[in-house]
């Protein structure tokens, strides 16, 4: 993932990318690749920018400094078509849901494909849409308001909504934040098999599961900077004491980094 | 001294950044609208709606308003005017005062207490809660999608409802004109007729397509500008009520005197 070569592989890339606010970095000089069909996970401490970096991968918020690049392509020399259709290859699970409340959970769906496939009949669409929310467990009545759900469901309703137009790519800010066990599961489920299906996943977590069982690729984020990145065997196998304690704070507060955290987050190299 | 300088260059410096990036908004909206005119677009719905609430929802308090501007308007002339020997001015009065001046004025004034701090809100709302994100996210451009809907919404509504407001407040003046001196209905129409001439029509329908052009980029605008707390919604309605009454009576100013000074 972490090299400076450019490859075909390479779907998205980050060059020196930073962000202020009132003159204090969110982001600061970022910089990394991420190749087709693999599984990077984002980590880092409270307030070390994650969602922020994952917007900006994601091309949904403008860095103030530093490019973004789509195979290879500057976003910001992309016209309105290539934008367009790189946003039907893509999917945004935004951590707190983010549905739209003046609409239906539906109507969430339904938009979308409205938008990206203008030629689909209404018939066409209720099908895709009862698909989708079968293949994903969801089993509620869509014609309520994201207001009456639990946010259980409005979880997987956002995970229906970011992966109604079947993409390539999906960003996945903080999948399990605030959820009930049941929910977890279920979307530890969807995220194991969206990985089966070689999608590329970029993905914003503390969850040790997730990360241990479906990270290629680690990024660790400290002071708003990239503190280490690349192969995540090589990360958690690392001698460096910072980015161990970074690990043992993140991944899982309550674990005790230098007895057990190799066997909680990668069972498989203790 | 100098931080009073440099507060001050800053003050200004920001105040052209605003006023340069809300020419841009403005701008893009201008030509989305013509895109939205021009395709068939998923935001219909969203326009559709907007007509019903902004225009439709408020015809009652206009025509309220309208009738009731209009009876003041013919008990003040109808006593006062005869005193000067000026009676037969009372049709120009209502003409000018209403269809010329209070109809677009008025009319901007409730759909600013009525829309655009709900428009403001429910953007604001919106950008807490990352639904603008959202949209962005699968593709669908904000300001296409929510603005451009609102900025016709309001300005189709504004145009109908002071329609609406002239035809309640000429025939309301008519009822009460009733109390005072008799005069048949279409003698009443005829002697209005003779002095709503077609320039004055035009000029009353301009006006309200600036104000409605001005209320929805205002109302839209300051809702975007909410960056992530629930405490700065009710500023950003607050703004876009004291913007809009202050855009929309230099603008009234501005048509009057070109007006004036070309016709």
């Amino acid at each position: 993932m972490v090299n400076n070569n450019t490859d075909n592989n390479t779907v998205l890339e980050l060059r020196e990318i930073s962000v202020r606010k009132n003159n204090e970095f969110i982001l600061e000089n970022i910089s990394f690749k991420i190749e087709k069909n693999t599984t990077t996970v984002i980590t880092g401490g409270i307030g070390s920018g994650k969602s922020t970096l994952l917007k900006i991968i994601s091309g949904i918020m403008p860095a103030d400094s530093g490019k973004l690049y789509i195979e290879g392509k500057s976003y910001a020399l992309m016209s309105f078509t290539k934008v367009k259709e790189f946003r039907k290859r893509n999917g945004f699970v935004f951590q707190d849901s983010a549905l739209w409340s003046n609409k239906s959970l539906y109507q969430n769906l339904e938009l979308p494909l409205q938008y990206h496939f203008p030629d689909l009949n209404k018939e066409e669409i209720k099908t895709i849409i009862s698909r989708k929310c079968r293949s994903l467990g969801i089993d509620i009545n869509l014609n309520s308001r994201p207001s009456q759900i639990s946010s259980g469901n409005r979880k997987l309703i956002s995970f229906a909504r970011a992966l109604i137009t079947d993409p390539e790519i999906i960003f996945i800010d903080n999948p399990l934040s605030s959820l009930d066990y049941e929910t977890s599961s279920k979307i530890r489920e969807i995220i194991k098999k969206l990985k089966n299906d070689k999608k590329t996943l970029i993905i914003c977590t503390y969850d040790p599961e997730i990360t241990s069982m479906m990270a290629d690729n680690l990024i660790l984020l400290k002071d708003h900077k990239v503190y280490a990145m690349g192969k995540y065997n090589t990360i958690v196998k690392s001698d460096d004491a910072d980015i161990r304690n970074i690990l043992a704070n993140v991944i899982d507060k309550a674990s005790n980094f230098d007895d057990d955290i190799l066997d909680l987050i990668s069972p498989d190299f203790s | 001294m100098v931080n009073s300088i440099n507060h001050l260059g800053n003050k200004i410096l920001n105040n052209i950044k605003e006023f340069a990036y809300a020419s841009g908004f403005f701008l893009k909206t201008i030509r989305e609208s013509f895109f939205f005119i021009r395709q068939k677009h998923i935001g219909y719905k969203v326009l559709v709606m907007q007509i019903l609430f902004t225009g439709f929802e408020a015809l009652s308090i206009i025509s309220l308003i309208g009738m009731a501007i209009g009876v003041v308007i013919i008990i003040q002339g109808l006593t006062l005017l005869p005193q000067f020997g000026q009676g037969d001015l009372i049709y120009k009065i209502l003409v000018v005062v209403i269809t010329k001046e209070l109809g677009p004025l008025l009319t901007a004034f409730i759909i600013i207490a009525r829309s655009a701090t709900a428009i403001s809100t429910e953007l604001g709302n919106m950008v807490v809660s990352h639904e603008i994100e959202a949209y962005v996210s699968v593709g669908i451009d904000p300001i296409s999608y929510l603005v451009v809907p609102r900025f016709l919404g309001v300005t189709i509504s504004i145009v109908i409802l002071n329609l609406y407001f002239n035809i309640a407040g000429l025939i309301g003046s008519y009822f009460i004109s009733q109390f005072i001196e008799q005069v048949t209905f279409l003698e009443y129409f005829r002697n209005l007729l003779l002095v709503l001439k077609p320039y004055i029509i035009f000029s009353s329908l301009f006006k309200s397509v600036v104000f409605g052009m001005i209320i929805s980029t205002v109302a839209t605008y300051q809702g975007f500008k909410v960056e992530g707390s629930t405490t700065e919604i009710p500023v950003v309605a607050i703004k876009s009520v004291s913007q809009g009454f202050i855009l929309c009576i230099l603008a009234d100013a501005i048509i009057v005197t070109i007006n004036y000074l070309w016709f």
